[in-house]
């Protein structure tokens, strides 16, 4: 994975988040982690030049998204992400919109259901907490296209339920999306679950809280993430 | 005289002047009032299919705000059947929006917070990149705006236009929006608003409760259902659309597929007017059957004379008796004799010529492929067989006829005479007297429907009893006989 120069602040963000957070032994509330061998995979998109097929290394992804009760601890630990005083830049209106107080759930919400109406900026916050990181759009496909991740539609059956990305809209999805143009850059036009995920993403911005999306986290296969900065420079 | 001829001329040079003052105001003046400038701002009338806004009465541009909601829903596809339909406004197919050419339209794109996958819209009333797809990309919750100038008046397809496309489309987000012309198409009594489309179950057609999309079928362009204003019986029955004789009715007529062109016909109409692809030029008068393709649009008009339930299909004609595409058109009033009479006349008909030619055409084909032995015995036991299914009713059993009426087979001299004569007979028939063992007969036997095969046998069969000669008559002999008098059949 190449890394830009944002990734790597972020990646330096999260490393320094991480340690803070690890001092505060933010992992005992954490879902377990589950390894996803690395291997081929075939994304919904080609680029130019490049095979169908691509590598993804192996990585950790946490075994469920993040839950309201997990999130909970988060927010008691970073008082900048309560729903009172998040930012609208980071966040917009519908954050946390069914949680009753800013450490309060209420009757309507859940402890072990997953955490939505959070914005990529707070499910980023909250990964860089638990010393971890958002899985790529491509760790994320692979391991769904492994049915290591299926527990998704099945917490939530009465509506599809999404997740954060890291690298969310970054594809050139958006690009090849009007009427018909988009099967043709396809690997599998006929995938139309993919397509409905991918449709999905591009149309989020980062501030975004919505109902239906949550998230979970992902760390290299290297646990220290200190390490693995300096494995890849 | 100087002084008054100057006058003159002062008046004559001043009312040129006034008059030229006079025409270049009138020329800015009706420039003014052509102008494209926008004046006011209102909110477009949207309706529901079968129904068209009324038509537009100002005569400038103005701004039109449109507000479309995207919500899914589970409604009736057919009687017993349910879909999961994703629609605009909440019906399939979505309202019917009515601007005026030159009108700035403010679109406003609201996708329900309880839809789970984000919507968009492309016009094809739109000039811009995907028809405003991109700009209106709308996540659940969330509402876009966009604008655009309705340059190009027409009859124009709306659908979602968010990936994948053809499920946004195959399950429900689709519409028109009519651009009316600066000048009004002419005044009609009717105008509705009629959307073909089709719909891809994993159940068979009829199959009950609630159905889910088959990407299989719909990749294979094979619907299950094929329906105007979305569901079966949507324009049958109390959603019948309603006429007086002497009216004139405009359909606006939409497909958008996803896969399929319609034939769209109305039984019994002659559509006097037809814009095709909803232009705005007459392109063809007096038509019977409009093709309308996947994600286009046509406006026919025609005159209702005589009283009746006119029925609307796809003359693709499966799609019609099996698969939904049907509507009603139920004209009241007053029957006109001169233009349709009714039924005049019921009488039996027992078939003609034709008819017997047919036959004996049906029976040949059939014979090309049987297989009577060749021995003499198995052709004597198929002539026996046909014997006595078809000439022992007149000629009897026994084969000895009844007297005056119908003449002996058995022992007969006039068979036995002429083979030919016989093969022709059983061909073609014999009307008229004839002298059989010294006795006379006048009748008519028709001509009968057998193939060569059939005849040759049953003559061999009959000269092989019955006290005759013994003849053997074969397939190629009458053939030669049947090809002599032969009538093409096409």
């Amino acid at each position: 994975m190449k890394l830009s120069a944002l990734n790597i602040t972020l990646l330096i963000i999260a490393l320094t988040a991480g340690l803070l957070a690890n001092s505060k032994s933010a992992s005992k509330f954490l879902p377990k982690m589950i390894l996803i061998s690395g291997g081929y995979y075939l994304p919904l998109f080609k680029d130019d030049g490049e095979t169908a097929k691509e590598f993804v290394k192996s990585f950790y992804l946490d075994s469920h998204p993040i839950t309201n009760a997990e999130y909970l601890e988060f927010v008691k630990a970073n008082s900048q992400w309560r729903k009172s005083k998040v930012k609208r830049i980071f966040a917009d209106a519908n954050y946390l919109r069914e949680w009753k107080g800013d450490l309060e759930l209420g009757k309507n919400v859940k402890a072990n259901d997953p955490v939505c109406n959070v914005s990529w900026f707070a499910a980023n916050a909250y990964s860089r907490w638990a010393g971890k990181r958002l899985p790529t759009v491509s760790e994320w496909e692979f391991a769904f296209s492994k049915n290591l991740i299926d527990k998704i539609e099945k917490l939530n059956s009465a509506k599809t339920f999404y997740e954060w990305t890291f690298d969310f809209n970054e594809s050139n999805f958006q690009a090849s999306s009007a009427c018909g143009g988009a099967g043709s850059s396809a690997n599998d036009p006929t995938n139309y679950a993919a397509f409905l995920r991918f449709s999905f993403r591009n149309s989020l911005k980062p501030n975004y809280c919505l109902e239906d999306l949550g998230f979970r986290c992902a760390s290299g296969i290297h646990v220290n993430i200190h390490d693995k900065i300096l494995s890849e420079r | 005289m100087n002084i008054l001829k100057n006058k003159k001329a002062i008046i004559g040079v001043s009312t040129a002047v006034v008059l030229i003052v006079a025409a270049v105001i009138l020329m800015f003046g009706f420039e003014g009032a052509d102008s494209n400038r926008i004046e006011g701002i209102e909110y477009a009338q949207l309706t529901y299919a079968p129904e068209v806004p009324r038509p537009i009465t100002r005569d400038y541009p103005t701004k039109v705000i449109v507000k479309l909601e995207a919500i899914q829903v589970t409604g009736r596809l057919a009687d017993g059947v349910q879909y999961n339909f994703w629609t605009f406004g909440g019906k399939v197919p979505g309202e019917f929006i009515r601007v005026r050419e030159g009108d700035e339209v403010e679109f406003h794109l609201e996708n329900s917070p309880f839809c789970n996958v984000p919507h968009s819209i492309d016009l094809h009333a739109v000039s811009g990149p995907g028809g405003g797809a991109v700009a209106s990309q709308t996540v659940p919750g969330h509402s876009s705006v966009f604008t655009f100038k309705a340059e190009h008046a027409g009859l124009y397809i709306y659908h979602c236009a968010t990936q994948p496309v053809p499920l946004h489309i195959a399950n429900g987000m689709y519409g028109l929006i009519y651009v009316q012309p600066k000048k009004d198409l002419p005044k009609v009594d009717h105008e509705f608003y009629i959307m073909q489309s089709e719909f891809y179950t994993n159940g068979n057609y009829g199959d009950p409760g609630l159905q889910a999309f088959s990407l299989d079928k719909a990749l294979a362009e094979d619907p299950t259902y094929v329906v105007f204003n979305g569901s079966v019986g949507a324009l049958t029955g109390d959603n019948a659309i309603h006429a007086k004789v002497g009216q004139t009715v405009r359909l606006f007529v939409g497909n958008i597929g996803p896969n399929l062109t319609s034939s769209f016909h109305v039984i019994g109409v002659i559509f006097n007017k037809v814009y095709l692809f909803g232009g705005t030029n007459v392109t063809q008068k007096d038509v019977q059957t409009v093709n309308i393709p996947a994600g286009g649009a046509a406006v026919v008009e025609f005159k209702v004379d005589v009283p009746g339930t006119y029925t609307i299909v796809d003359h693709s004609i499966f799609r019609a008796f099996n698969k939904g595409a049907v509507g009603s058109l139920v004209v009241t009033g007053k029957p006109n004799k001169e233009i349709f009479s009714g039924k005049q006349q019921d009488n039996l008909f027992y078939g003609s010529d034709l008819d017997k030619q047919v036959q004996a055409s049906n029976n040949q084909s059939v014979s090309d492929n049987s297989t009577v032995g060749n021995s003499i015995e198995d052709i004597v036991a198929a002539g026996k067989k046909v014997f006595s299914t078809t000439c022992f009713a007149c000629h009897q059993p026994d084969a000895k006829g009844i007297a005056g009426v119908f003449p002996p087979l058995a022992g007969s001299d006039f068979l036995n005479a002429n083979k030919d004569r016989a093969i022709e007979i059983v061909l073609h028939g014999k009307t008229g007297p004839v002298t059989v063992n010294g006795k006379q007969f006048n009748n008519t036997m028709p001509p009968q429907p057998l193939n060569d095969e059939q005849i040759a046998s049953v003559l061999t069969y009959v000269y092989y009893s019955f006290g005759n000669s013994g003849k053997i008559v074969t397939k190629d002999e009458v053939a030669k006989i049947r090809a002599e008098k032969q009538v093409t059949l096409k």
